[in-house]
């Protein structure tokens, strides 16, 4: 018969810091609160929605909630796209009146947004859909691009309402649409697809669309899945490790001598996870998927500085500018534990924010996000993208009085 | 004060750091099973040892951490525990999987959140294992899901299908080790439900953060929210049931029923019926009506649920409103709801702070496993009527989740 007991009399045990007979004391529980409470963020303010108006309605389903766009429009409000067995668009509105999330409904029976809702100064609402459950859509017709015309939209204490989800058309066949940007000022919408990285327009008024550039005729989708687009609407993006412009006055794809930094021997690994257009100052601000590094590249002098690494992952998964210009993101792989982390350009630095952890309206570990967008007052909204999801909403600390000659911090 | 008679104690000294017994179970060969794990203490790793109903001794079966190749002083935090997770097959042997929270070697504390990112301080992840306790024979089944413990599981025999709860991503699992099939069913809440059970058509049940059933469909690993919730406290104005997940649940008597306690302030027990999907509150801790006043009064705690052999339901309970404040064993009458106080679990002056679980032998005999203590125990209870090796029961007994 087994028995280890003599194995285990010789066995030399460690020998525990504080009392044995105290094994949960009220010394060792307070010591493991504070140990466990650094890893969150304490440096401005985390809140979240569920994605219902709490008592009135169920949540977007678990399985179809994880947030995979954001966009805010002119009035503020700020209109999300999921991802999961079906897509769902929602609206958040942050005035009193509103101040939770509605679902508007299923985008017909897509499963995914991604990426690809923006908003007019009409108010009117663009989105585009692509195949995100592989194994479930075979036989795929293509993503459609939906308009969501906001007509008459209240919410307050007795109800809301909302308008109808049209779908439009199938700009690629055969193909989703994994990013989409709106030039207002040419009326079109600019789209890249998801296997091949076609790069199309889609005018509003005419309901054309018009294939301009392939970025990966094999379809084995060598690109970076994210379009930047300046005020001039010259489109940035990435493939095969170089940053590219596209003016939708020629129809050619340019590098533009901008590389995407990784670390050494990873470059076949890396593509640009996501990225803020600082057109002002002429840099763009990325982060790159395959070790996480954050970069800034000058549109001008083509000179790319390695800003780091907030932490010690991979996947730069969502990123946005606050008002002053400081710039908030999550790390983090799919499987993994989200952090958020901020860069400061005014002072240059990079750093760790810590763990999303919310305790208000509930209690809940932010672990997977795949979104981000700018508020009304910089604030920064955050989509979750688990099999449950909320969007959280970051207030970031206000900067101290600014001193003549004396630094920000 | 009252003391209970046929009750008594087994301290397991020859690991004499390890602080906490979270699961317990009875074999095929009516011995008692239970997971000695080190919750406090960095750099030791969990063992099993058997306690021999016939025999009444101990012998240490095996040490997991060796047997999975995951060494307690190797600097990375241990696999240091057994949680709920360790469970019988019909064949003698048994299945388990490893849970973290356990700090590697020199150091007191230690929490995934801190060290996920750590490549050297983070966990490896739970191993699932199957071991035979007859023949020493052991297997491994692997790491499904880097950096994460398990932190209850349940086994459904006819399909030899595990359903288990992840920790700290707080996802259920689904797992067919004989045929190396795993799934990760995805995020179910943040709270970390201890317990997972499974009805006779091996349906798991298990809740979300607010009490609300969730139920895992056999066939399709689907996931579907039954839209009833276990009681809870406090109600009105932000009592919405916020953490109050199951602890402890058994198959009741009638079959088609589960009792079980809830893992929150003001602690409560409930039964279930899960073909009509009726909740019944069973209510506090020896029925006590009055509601608890301050916050500590409320901090109770219900664990060891077993059926005797008497078909009463017997629990543990940590009640802070009593004199002294400890654990009380009591028992219900499920055809009266009538709750019964037997007296404290204190045994040589030793007054139980925290039992875990419970399970039973043969021949009627209670056994719980307590936890917050160094060296760790089990208490033995022998209830009216029970005589030791006479044989009241057939396999299987106790159940098929931690």
């Amino acid at each position: 018969m087994i028995d280890i007991r003599e194995e285990l009399k010789k066995k030399k045990w460690p020998v525990r810091s504080f009392s044995q007979e105290d094994v949960y004391g009220q010394e060792v529980n307070e010591g493991r609160a504070n140990y466990e409470f650094e890893s969150y963020v304490t440096e401005g303010r985390l809140s979240a929605r569920p994605l219902c108006p709490p008592g009135r309605s169920k949540l977007i389903p678990p399985g179809e909630s994880a947030i995979t766009s954001l966009v805010k429009d002119p009035l503020g409000r700020i209109f999300g796209g999921t991802s999961g067995r079906y897509c769902h668009l929602f609206l958040y509105n942050p005035k009193p009146e509103g101040n939770f999330v509605i679902d508007i409904g299923k985008v017909g029976d897509e499963n995914s947004i991604n990426h690809s809702l923006v908003s007019l100064n009409d108010g009117r609402i663009f989105g585009a859909t692509c195949n995100a459950n592989e194994d479930v859509k075979t036989n795929y017709d293509g993503g459609y691009i939906f308009s969501y015309v906001p007509r008459g939209d209240f919410s307050c204490e007795f109800g809301y309402r909302v308008s109808k989800i049209e779908l439009l058309t199938i700009p690629i066949k055969g193909e989703g649409i994994i990013y989409l940007v709106l030039d207002e000022g040419r009326n079109v919408l600019y789209g890249l697809s998801q296997s091949r990285g076609t790069i199309f327009i889609y005018h509003l008024e005419t309901k054309k669309v018009i294939e301009k550039a392939v970025l990966d005729p094999s379809g084995q989708g060598k690109f970076s899945k994210i379009l930047l687009i300046d005020p001039n609407g010259r489109l940035y993006g990435e493939r095969q490790g170089n940053m590219f412009i596209f003016n939708p006055e020629e129809n050619e794809v340019r590098n533009i001598g901008i590389k995407l930094p990784a670390l050494k021997g990873r470059i076949i690994y890396n593509r640009l996870d996501s990225a803020v257009l600082d057109y002002e100052n002429g840099y763009i601000y990325g982060g790159c998927s395959a070790d996480g590094l954050m970069f800034r590249a000058n549109l001008q002098t083509k000179e790319v500085i390695v800003l780091g690494k907030p932490t010690a992952q991979a996947r730069v998964r969502a990123m946005a500018a606050t008002l002053d210009g400081r710039i908030y993101g999550i790390t983090g792989d799919k499987g993994g534990i989200a952090h958020l982390f901020c860069y400061d350009p005014a002072i240059h630095e990079l750093k760790d924010l810590g763990i999303p952890l919310i305790t208000y309206p509930k209690y809940w570990h932010g672990i997977e996000f795949d979104s981000a967008v700018t508020g009304q007052w910089g604030e920064i909204y955050f989509g979750e993208s688990d099999r449950i999801s909320n969007l959280f909403i970051y207030y970031p600390p206000i900067k101290k009085k600014y001193i003549e000659g004396k630094n920000h911090n | 004060m009252k003391r209970i008679d046929k009750l008594k104690m087994f301290v397991f000294e020859e690991l004499p750091v390890h602080d906490t017994i979270w699961s317990i179970t009875t074999g095929k060969d009516g011995n008692i099973y239970v997971a000695i794990c080190g919750e406090f203490i960095g750099g030791v790793g969990v063992y099993i040892a058997t306690y021999d109903t016939k025999l009444d001794k101990v012998r240490y079966v095996l040490d997991v951490a060796e047997a999975i190749h995951e060494p307690p002083d190797n600097g990375r935090p241990t696999h240091s525990k057994i949680h709920y997770c360790l469970v019988p097959c019909d064949d003698g042997s048994l299945y388990g999987a490893t849970h973290c929270t356990g700090a590697p070697i020199g150091e007191d504390v230690w929490r995934p959140w801190n060290c996920w990112l750590d490549s050297h301080k983070s966990f490896t992840g739970f191993h699932i294992f199957r071991f035979n306790p007859n023949n020493g024979e052991f297997k491994d089944y692997g790491i499904h899901m880097p950096g994460e413990g398990s932190r209850a599981m349940a086994h459904f025999q006819p399909r030899s299908k595990l359903y288990g709860i992840s920790y700290p991503r707080n996802h259920i699992y689904v797992c067919y080790p004989e045929k190396n099939i795993f799934k990760d069913l995805g995020r179910i809440g943040d709270i970390n439900p201890q317990a997972i059970f499974t009805d006779q058509e091996g349906n798991a049940y298990t809740t979300d953060d607010h009490g609300y059933l969730l139920k895992v469909l056999v066939d399709s690993d689907e996931i579907v929210s039954l839209n009833i919730k276990i009681p809870h406290g406090p109600y009105g104005p932000y009592g919405d049931g916020w953490h109050n997940v199951p602890y402890d649940v058994v198959q009741g008597p009638e079959g088609d029923t589960f009792y079980g306690s809830t893992w929150c302030y003001d602690s409560r027990l409930f039964c279930y019926h899960y073909k009509e999907n009726k909740i019944e509150d069973l209510g506090r801790p020896g029925g006590v009506e009055r509601e608890p006043e301050w916050i500590e009064e409320k901090y109770n705690h219900i664990g060891g649920l077993v059926f005797g052999t008497d078909d009463f339901l017997y629990y543990a309970a940590y009640l802070t409103w009593k004199e002294p404040i400890g654990t009380y064993l009591f028992r219900l009458d499920p055809s009266t709801r009538k709750h019964e106080e037997i007296g404290p679990m204190m045994v040589n002056g030793h007054h139980s702070k925290y039992i875990s679980k419970a399970t039973i032998d043969y021949s009627g005999r209670l056994y719980f496993a307590e936890s917050l203590s160094s060296p760790t125990r089990i208490y033995i209870y022998t209830p009216p009527g029970v005589r030791k090796n006479e044989v009241r029961s057939e396999w299987p007994i106790g159940r098929y989740w931690g």
